[in-house]
């Protein structure tokens, strides 16, 4: 949040409640953290962790991968106008209004680094159906390609994050897949091949010779 | 002002608060210091023995006088009696040549009385008259000490006065509470030179001045602990101190004896701090603390820091005995081996801050009980990691997290939400499982080990390994991992992990102090990784107290 500096700010002795001012911005950057989350979507479901110390960080993963996670400061602007000659007639609900729209921003900006992060590591193993076939089989093609968790027998399906203009079609693809007998049960084999994979992973996890 | 700091400090110090502050001028003037006091039942009358560069034994002996005077009642009832044997008997010591004399001294932070001038000058004169003219009684006033102390600290001050508020907050802290880590370290790192123009390495002169002024500012940002006789607080503050002295080696590489009388005190700071806890422990009845009722809702947390504190203390004494460094006591040794039985199941893993705690009271522990007690507590540890951090939980905060800061969570009194999550993930969980493994359990840890492949364990890799000695690493450095455990999972393959023990991720002269390890851990647990502790456990094995 940078305001454009006030003419006031030269005279340095006027009285001032620099606590109360504190603990409002700690109210505000509070809402503004729900407004954020709000607007974050599927970003929402992700764990806020701190990293206390280092500047970079690596992830070394199961399968021995290792990937580079950058740490990023991402920075958002928004801007409001203020009559410092008038201070008094500013809203209330003019700055609620500001630091709403700063949130969104963040949400927005948050999103497009994860999505430029998953396209280049999605990329990186060659997990991208960028195939001119009919929708439903971009759906069996993108599923075949992932792995996901089983809970009591039932995968854990993962969620569709698209254009809305998309969702339509998607819809009419799983309509489609449920309903045609013959790409159900390319359906039906392509999770019982992920469960069998899921049991070999979770087979894997014990302590062996 | 900063005068007038240092001379409020110096009139409200009692002796044991100056101490350490005398020891390090001593040393900067090139004295040896051999040995400091305790300052218990057990005083000879020489609180601090030095040996001054012409090679010439000196005895002192300390009185805190409040920045007042040392009155001729106080003399005779109580002074003039120590100052005897100071002056008549031998000095015992091994670093010291019984057939030498030495020079006696009465050290005060105040001034004498008139009348007392004049009881000295007459003692001296009677020695002389006696044929002892090379026993006198020499004094060091106040303004002796505060010259002294001034000398080693100018550029301090001058170059760091952003930091003078720092001191001022840790000067009016009521000294009852938490040493406040974050502040201390702040002032330390400030009064070393970590930095400085073009590179350029401190010579010897500048490195000794320095280690003695900070260690002054040290004692004196802690005074209000030390009158309050928080031996905790003591013990975390003069291993703060200690840290950051090797820090300071291995940044400009220098010779460990320009660095070793720095080292040589703060050693004897944390033992001694962890001897007066244990004699503390020794009067106390309960271990209640303020305000009894809701003393309830921390007592187990005390009582799992003191488990570790007396934990250390107990192997490094037995260490100590051992070399010939100090005398055993039984009464001393069953009273560490009850308070270790009779409170070990009152163990709180409130964070993994704790788990260093838990770990120096294990390795205490197995040292005095053959049962498998030992064996479930090291279990109990991985299973309570995996418990609250293990899949959709995130109970356990991560070592970055001090008790007082994370109990307000854990107890839900917090309003603020915390923005950081601990699940799935571990900073301790490795060693921990490590040492496990190496008590051979395999059947326990085949138990444990389907929740083990999923979590997320983390370390921090250092630019330079002397970053390890500080609170926080500089910004811009260091490397955060996050590994996860790659099957096949055989026991053969983590066995020889568990195994390694060249703790090479520790800086080499980190190594050479065992002990200090432990309290640099206790201190710091967020500078806890299973490369450490796997070369601690190994060390002490291989003294003997595996």
């Amino acid at each position: 949040l940078k305001l454009e500096r006030s003419p006031l700010e030269a005279t340095p002795l006027l009285p001032d409640y620099p606590n109360l001012k504190a603990r409002l911005m700690e109210l505000v950057s509070e809402r503004m953290r729900r407004v954020e989350s709000g607007h974050a979507g599927v970003f929402d479901l992700g764990e806020e962790k701190m990293i206390q110390e280092g500047q970079r960080s690596t992830l070394h993963r199961e399968d021995g991968t290792i990937q580079d996670v950058e740490i990023k400061a991402i920075r958002v602007s928004q801007t409001l106008d203020v009559d410092f000659q008038s201070l008094e007639t500013l809203k209330v609900s003019d700055i609620f209004a500001l630091f709403d729209r700063l949130a969104l921003a963040a949400a927005q900006a948050k999103a497009k680094h994860a999505f430029e992060v998953f396209s280049k590591e999605i990329e990186k193993v060659g997990n991208v159906e960028s195939s001119k076939n009919p929708m439903h089989e971009k759906l069996l093609s993108s599923l075949q390609m992932m792995e996901f968790d089983f809970v009591g027998g039932q995968p854990i399906l993962p969620s569709f994050v698209v254009n809305p203009n998309t969702a339509p079609l998607i819809a009419e693809a799983l309509k489609l897949i449920h309903e045609s007998p013959e790409l159900m049960r390319r359906y039906t084999a392509i999770i019982d091949q992920k469960r069998e994979q899921f049991r070999d992973r979770e087979a894997a996890r014990k302590l062996v010779e | 002002v900063i005068e007038r700091l240092l001379e409020n400090w110096l009139n409200r110090a009692n002796e044991r608060s100056f101490q350490y502050p005398f020891c390090y001028l001593l040393a900067s003037q090139g004295y040896r210091v051999v040995h400091l006091s305790r300052h218990c039942g057990m005083e000879i009358g020489k609180d601090v023995l030095a040996i001054d560069p012409q090679g010439v034994p000196c005895a002192y002996q300390l009185k805190g006088v409040g920045g007042g005077k040392l009155s001729q009642r106080r003399w005779r009832s109580e002074v003039q009696a120590q100052v005897q044997p100071l002056l008549n008997t031998v000095i015992v010591h091994p670093s010291i040549d019984p057939k030498l004399p030495h020079r006696s001294f009465l050290v005060i932070n105040g001034e004498l009385e008139e009348e007392v001038f004049y009881e000295i000058k007459n003692l001296n004169d009677c020695q002389e008259r006696d044929g002892y003219s090379n026993r006198k009684l020499e004094v060091i006033l106040k303004g002796d000490l505060l010259d002294g102390f001034k000398k080693l600290q100018t550029d301090f001050w001058v170059e760091n006065l952003v930091e003078t508020k720092t001191y001022l907050e840790m000067l009016l802290e009521n000294g009852k509470g938490q040493l406040p880590k974050d502040k201390l370290s702040r002032l330390i790192q400030a009064a070393l030179p970590f930095d400085r123009e073009g590179d350029k390495a401190p010579s010897k002169n500048e490195v000794a001045r320095s280690l003695s002024g900070c260690a002054i500012i040290c004692a004196s940002a802690i005074s209000s602990f030390t009158n309050e006789q928080n031996h905790v607080a003591e013990f975390e503050a003069w291993t703060i101190y200690f840290g950051y002295a090797l820090g300071l080696a291995g940044r400009w590489d220098l010779p460990e004896k320009d660095i070793q009388f720095a080292l040589d005190i703060a050693t004897d700071g944390m033992y001694s701090a962890l001897e007066r806890l244990c004699d503390e422990l020794m009067q106390r009845e309960h271990l209640v603390e303020g305000d009894a009722l809701m003393d309830r809702f921390v007592y187990r947390v005390r009582v799992t820091r003191l488990l570790g504190l007396m934990g250390i203390y107990a192997l490094w004494r037995k260490s100590r005995i051992r070399s010939g460094e100090q005398d055993g006591g039984e009464s001393r040794d069953v009273f560490l081996r009850e308070f270790a039985r009779k409170h070990r199941r009152l163990v709180q893993l409130w964070g993994e801050g704790a788990v260093p705690e838990f770990l120096a009271f294990y390795f205490y522990y197995r040292t005095i009980d053959p049962t498998q007690d030992r064996v479930h507590l090291l279990g109990s540890v991985i299973q309570g990691i995996l418990q609250l951090n293990g899949r959709g939980q995130g109970k356990l905060a991560n070592p970055y997290y001090e008790a007082e800061a994370i109990l307000p969570y854990n107890l839900g009194i917090e309003v603020k939400p915390l923005h950081d999550s601990f699940a799935g993930s571990s900073f301790t969980l490795e060693g921990v499982t490590h040492l496990f493994v190496r008590l051979n359990y395999k059947q326990t840890m085949k138990q444990f080990f389907s929740e083990l492949t999923r979590m997320q364990y983390y370390t921090l890799e250092y630019d330079e390994p002397w970053h390890f000695h500080l609170y926080r690493i500089k910004a811009e450095t260091g490397h955060h991992k996050t590994v996860m455990l790659n099957p096949p999972h055989s026991w053969k393959r983590l066995a020889e992990i568990a195994a390694e023990c060249k703790g090479e991720s520790l800086p080499s002269r980190m190594r050479d102090f065992v002990f200090q390890y432990l309290c640099v851990i206790n201190t710091f647990p967020h500078r806890f990784n299973s490369d450490g502790i796997r070369w601690l456990d190994t060390r002490l094995g291989e003294m003997g107290l595996g």
